[in-house]
């Protein structure tokens, strides 16, 4: 369980729903290159019926097409793993930059930052 | 009513009671606000965020179309697996950054999330409206996959249509009361019957009809290879680029669908929404369940009359009435979870952005959302939610008692048609520069591509999914407008107040 860092900035005037944005960090810009491992599943998946589009080899009986998927079914959620433990935002339970917010006057609705 | 189908309708009476209980009883002791209804107040942990996923993505179509489709074409079912896996490692960025956006802002939907951006309350209007037309039609299918689990699970004594009203009552009732929570804790007895259901189904089905898995795989290869490489059976065209295609479109789409995004939104932190996008896609790997059935069918039964029944007819087929009822009812509760999230979806969207005056974001809007949850703005803005919700599923019920066909035909186009949204909510917020003048263009240009692909039967284009044609036309408007005529300036004030930014256009 990633520990929760101090809170990142002032209070805004009270939300109309209680915030639970308070105690996390923000990332402030840095790099987050893990993210372009998330890009393995789309490539995993989206090959395969162009690679392994037939049914011999099979793998343990199971014809390879299928097998492909299986194995993208598996992998997938391991390098989504992999990605999420070298991802800064991750380890720091971190809120997700987002850029339409990174405005001055983004605060004027009450939202806090 | 024979012995059997006495046992099946009792158990599935019981389940009923059950999950109405359920449901009921998870709002003890909750805020009565709109935030608890529609977001469960952003209180649930990974747990509970699991199940509720869990719980949408494994809908009624996992049970007969996933069967029925490994039934009539094989291979291009694989989509289904490919999409929901890549569309959580898409989630894994998407969600807590719609998390975060609408956390900070107080926001409970994705109008209310395009409302926000853009400053501009008819902007949230029109993605509430359009959001609305493409998943009234998902409702419907549910409806009536829950009709026809229920009709086969109690061997003919339960009719399609008496069904078709419990399955409203149920869902309406505990989704009324308890909103998104009720959903969840729901969720928690449908993901445990589910996954019993289905592990016992993957042993036992090959097992009883051929002589295990491997031997299926056997005859399979011999006797049915078209099924296992693209384009597989009469398909229809469903080809590697059809695949492909589909894959990106819907892995992006998923992110933002209404149900998805309430979710989301009810998450306690980002990190338990990070921690889903790589414990979810476990869970699809009892998708493949459904496919062997559907395979094995195709020996027992080659000649189905309607492939949907795959699973079901084997079940009823091998298995005493007890087991047939607990499966029904996995399968009805596979049904009933998605359907009241997406009632209560539609209530969310239309409650604040269309009735409810909207959030207050846009400067030109008279009323102005704020206040405690609890008050009587808030309480008001909730019971126009729970009517619309209401409303909602009545017209989906209507819809399949009486026009069976014609809602379904377009649920098929609820991907393509939701896709068009991704730019106004998902790009508007990693793009400053996007105007709500450009993303009203994109959106509606994408829509009217999507319907004329449709209506001209060029769907598949050449084997690609419409709605990436659509999509892509959809951006390139988008794009020419903020380049050459972006109208209101970024949506966002530059300095000062957001009436400065927005009176300078219209």
């Amino acid at each position: 369980m990633p520990p929760t860092a101090e809170d990142s900035g002032e209070q805004g005037p009270p939300d109309p729903v209680a915030s639970p944005l308070d105690g996390l960090p923000a990332l402030d810009g840095v790099a987050r290159p893990s993210l372009w491992l998330l890009l393995v599943p789309v490539l995993l998946y989206g090959a395969a019926p162009f690679v392994a589009n037939r049914v011999e080899p099979r793998i343990l009986g199971v014809p390879f097409l299928l097998a492909w998927v299986i194995a993208a079914t598996v992998i997938s959620p391991l390098v989504i793993w992999l990605a999420a433990r070298l991802d800064p935002a991750y380890r720091a339970n971190a809120v997700e930059p987002i850029p339409a917010d990174d405005l001055p006057g983004t605060d004027a609705e009450g939202g806090r930052r | 009513m024979n012995g059997s189908a006495a046992v099946a309708t009792t158990i599935f009476g019981l389940a009923m009671v059950a999950t109405i209980g359920i449901g009921l009883w998870s709002a003890r002791g909750r805020s009565k606000g709109l935030a608890e209804w529609s977001v469960s107040s952003r209180g649930l942990g990974v747990l509970f965020i699991w199940l509720l996923m869990a719980g949408e993505t494994y809908t009624s179509f996992s049970f007969l179309g996933t069967a029925g489709w490994s039934y009539s074409f094989g291979a291009p079912i694989l989509y289904l697996v490919a999409y929901l896996t890549v569309g959580f490692a898409v989630a894994y960025v998407v969600g807590p950054a719609l998390w975060t956006y609408a956390s900070r802002h107080g926001l409970i939907s994705i109008a209310d999330i395009a409302e926000f951006r853009f400053r501009s309350r008819p902007v949230g209007i029109l993605v509430a409206v359009v959001a609305t037309v493409f998943i009234v039609p998902y409702i419907q299918v549910q409806i009536q996959g829950m009709g026809v689990v229920v009709n086969a699970m109690t061997y003919g004594s339960v009719d399609l249509k008496v069904a078709a009203v419990i399955s409203f009552v149920v869902a309406e009732v505990f989704i009324l009361v308890s909103g998104l929570r009720g959903s969840a804790w729901v969720s928690a007895l449908k993901d445990m019957l589910v996954i019993v259901a289905v592990v016992f189904l993957a042993v036992y089905i090959p097992m009883h009809y051929l002589g295990g898995v491997g031997d299926l795989m056997q005859r399979m290869v011999t006797e049915r290879p078209e099924w296992l490489t693209f384009p597989g059976h009469e398909s229809g065209g469903r080809n590697a680029m059809w695949f492909l295609s589909t894959v990106v479109l819907n892995a992006v789409t998923i992110t933002i669908f209404p149900t998805t995004v309430a979710g989301y939104l009810s998450a306690k932190s980002p990190n338990a929404l990070r921690r889903n996008a790589l414990l979810l896609p476990w869970y699809q790997l009892l998708l493949f369940v459904p496919m062997v059935v559907g395979a094995t069918a195709l020996f027992v039964m080659p000649t189905l009359g309607n492939p949907d029944l795959a699973l079901f007819s084997l079940v009823t087929d091998s298995l005493p009435s007890p087991v047939v009822a607990l499966i029904g009812v996995a399968g009805a509760l596979s049904a009933i979870v998605p359907m009241s999230v997406f009632m209560l979806s539609i209530g969310t969207l239309w409650g604040r952005t269309i009735l409810g005056g909207g959030n207050g974001a846009d400067p030109r809007a008279s009323r102005r959302t704020s206040g405690k949850p609890g008050d009587a703005d808030d309480m008001r803005t909730k019971r126009l939610s729970q009517l619309v919700c209401v409303v909602a599923g009545l017209i989906a019920l209507a819809g399949s008692l009486f026009y069976p066909n014609t809602l379904v035909e377009l649920s098929v186009l609820s991907y393509e048609g939701l896709a068009q949204l991704v730019p106004v909510v998902l790009l508007a917020l990693f793009w400053r520069r996007l105007t709500a003048r450009a993303a009203v263009c994109g959106m509606l240009t994408g829509l009217a591509v999507m319907t004329a692909l449709w209506a001209t039967e060029n769907d598949p284009y050449h084997g690609v999914n419409g709605g990436v044609i659509a999509l892509a036309a959809n951006l390139v408007v988008l794009l020419a407008v903020v380049f050459l005529a972006p109208g209101a300036g970024p949506a966002l004030p530059r300095e000062g107040s957001a009436q400065a930014a927005v009176r300078e256009t219209r």
